[in-house]
């Protein structure tokens, strides 16, 4: 990996940092900021499912 | 080369810079404010020695009624009145006593009559005073003087009478109930008879008239709610309501009670099964005086319903990172933390006019005294962009420094603490690329099944630390950010096989970590 490379894969680290920051920011913007709670029963299942849409996929493509 | 060096020494200043400045330049955390809500105002310092202070609105403005002072045995009973958000009157009503409980009714004449049981050497007794706005003088005058002990005063005003309710020992501890008209005990009895413990009764008046008590009373395996009410020939037979806790009890907790249309709400605290923190729970009693079961509301204590208000709507002290804080539901049953930054709020009580709601608590203060806040949703804060998200209005740039590199060192702590998730994880996908559909997947599914598998394993009973959960939106979030931030950074990667998978297992886990962080960074 040459030095350009370097700098290029160290702008695209520092790029996703700061726009899945500021993206996360526009969340809040837009609903507000969120106040911690406990997570529901339904999140778990949920991302079972989609663990198990992701696993089908493969399979029946 | 030199070039080279060059860059290194620039890219090594830099990075320096952008690690120390903004520990140096920003706040180590911004208040959030409840969104809708005015500023927090401080009102008087008080003190913690009475169970509650209270607060009445009337024409005249807002009430309040507070045991003041920093020894328990020589407190001031003051009445102040606040107009338009500034003190108008402040009278001193007992000065240097040991008040255990006071009372303020408003007669809806501009009359504020004020009960408190006081304790001297070898007595109590329940005292009154009655002042008029503006303040013109008052005189006051024991009631009631017992060599028994008495505690627990509590009282409701209708009209020109008061009904007061008390717990006294007399043998054992019975709840005791007075009538009171022009400063003068008119009816005097005992509501219970029982070799339990009675303590911690409330009153309160229906729209017919009819006076409805509610008490604990502790056993030799607990604590009991119970309810009565009176009917012309007396108080009807007590029947158990709910359980109750000796913690509560012991922390100074009651029943709140409420009318709504017909019917009598109760709220008070109490433990469930499979917790150490009290919980706040509701029943209500109908027209005819049945009983619902309670239900379980929030975590917390010290709930109080709103004054003033047509529905049943709620504060109550709840469990927070900094301590105590307060919470308000409104008849929706949504629920707002009014609580602002990291300074615990408690024994909150409120009150509603014309469509707005006005709440206060308490708040330890850095000089060791306490002090009454209050929050109103009629004259709102400006909420600004920065502040909405959560940022430093005066140093935005550098709160978001402070936060990036924050959440940043964070998300490696909790990517480590996540070994064995990563791990699990990462041996369930080796399985899986065994077969071979699954192993000639491009690099976007696999990112996307391994941080899948990874937010699935994280459920599993595997030791490990996670980040506070801020919803179910900010939690997708960061799970999509995740798995587009370590696409993105690996999609020139040619090699395939067991280092990519390590690395993808690894970024995406800081990632998903760092993303998730931001509001907690922010809140600590």
């Amino acid at each position: 990996m040459n030095i350009r490379q370097s700098w290029k894969t160290a702008g695209t680290v520092i790029l996703v940092l700061f726009g899945g920051m500021a993206l996360v920011f526009a969340s809040f913007a837009l609903g507000g900021f969120p106040f911690p709670g406990e997570p529901t029963a339904h999140i778990a299942w949920l991302e079972l499912a989609f663990l198990l849409v992701l696993l089908g996929i493969p399979l029946f493509r | 080369m030199r070039d080279l060096n060059r860059i290194k020494c620039i890219a090594g200043v830099l990075a320096i810079l952008l690690i120390v400045s903004p520990f140096v330049l920003a706040r180590d955390y911004i208040e959030v404010w409840p969104e809708g809500w005015s500023e927090i105002t401080p009102l008087f310092n008080t003190s913690i020695f009475s169970d509650r202070f209270f607060v009445a609105h009337d024409e005249a403005g807002t009430s309040f009624l507070s045991v003041d002072g920093v020894y328990f045995r020589e407190l001031d009973l003051t009445y102040r009145l606040f107009k338009d958000q500034a003190e108008a009157e402040e009278v001193v009503l007992r000065k240097g006593a040991e008040i255990t409980n006071a009372y303020m009714g408003l007669d809806g004449k501009g009359r504020r009559h004020i009960l408190w049981l006081e304790r001297s050497s070898g007595s109590y007794t329940i005292n009154y005073a009655a002042l008029e706005v503006p303040y013109g003088g008052h005189k006051s005058f024991a009631l009631i003087e017992t060599g028994n002990t008495v505690q627990d005063l509590a009282a409701f005003q209708v009209g020109e009478s008061i009904y007061a309710v008390w717990s006294e020992r007399d043998r054992y501890f019975q709840i005791r109930f007075a009538e009171i008209r022009d400063g003068e005990v008119v009816h005097l009895e005992t509501v219970t008879d029982t070799p339990n413990v009675s303590v911690r009764p409330s009153i309160i008046a229906d729209k017919q008239g009819l006076l409805h008590i509610a008490w604990m009373e502790t056993t030799q395996i607990g604590v009991d709610i119970f309810y009565t009410r009176r009917v012309e020939d007396g108080w009807l037979t007590p029947r158990k309501v709910g359980t109750g806790s000796v913690q509560d009890i012991q922390q100074g907790g009651s029943i709140a009670l409420g009318v709504f249309d017909d019917e009598v709400h109760l709220v008070w605290s109490a433990l469930p099964p499979s917790s150490n923190n009290l919980h706040v729970y509701m029943a209500k009693a109908d027209s005819l005086g049945e009983l619902s079961s309670p239900a379980l509301a929030a975590v917390g204590s010290r709930a109080r319903f709103l004054a003033g208000v047509d529905r049943p709507e709620l504060v109550w002290q709840g469990i927070g990172p900094f301590g105590a804080q307060v919470h308000y539901r409104d008849h929706e049953g949504n629920d707002t933390n009014l609580t602002v930054g990291r300074k615990g709020a408690f024994r909150p009580e409120a009150y509603g006019k014309d469509g707005f709601r006005y709440g206060y608590w308490l708040q330890a203060e850095p000089n060791g005294s306490y002090r009454v806040y209050g929050i109103n949703n009629e004259f709102p804060k400006a909420m600004s962009l920065w502040r909405r998200i959560g940022l430093d209005e005066q140093a935005p740039l550098y709160h978001v420094l402070f936060l990036f590199v924050s959440a940043f060192m964070l998300a490696g702590v909790y990517t480590i603490g996540n070994f064995g998730v990563v791990i699990v994880a990462g041996l369930i996908y080796g399985l899986l690329q065994r077969v071979g559909a699954y192993k000639r997947q491009g690099l976007f599914y696999q990112v996307a099944l391994l941080g899948t598998l990874l937010t699935a394993v994280r459920r599993l009973p595997i030791p490990a630390v996670q980040p506070r959960f801020f919803g179910a939106v900010h939690h997708g979030l960061a799970y999509i950010l995740a798995t587009l931030g370590t696409f993105v950074i690996l999609r020139k990667v040619r090699q395939r096989g067991l280092f990519l998978t390590i690395g993808i297992l690894i970024l995406w886990m800081l990632l998903y970590q760092f993303f998730a962080l931001i509001p907690q960074t922010i809140l600590r």
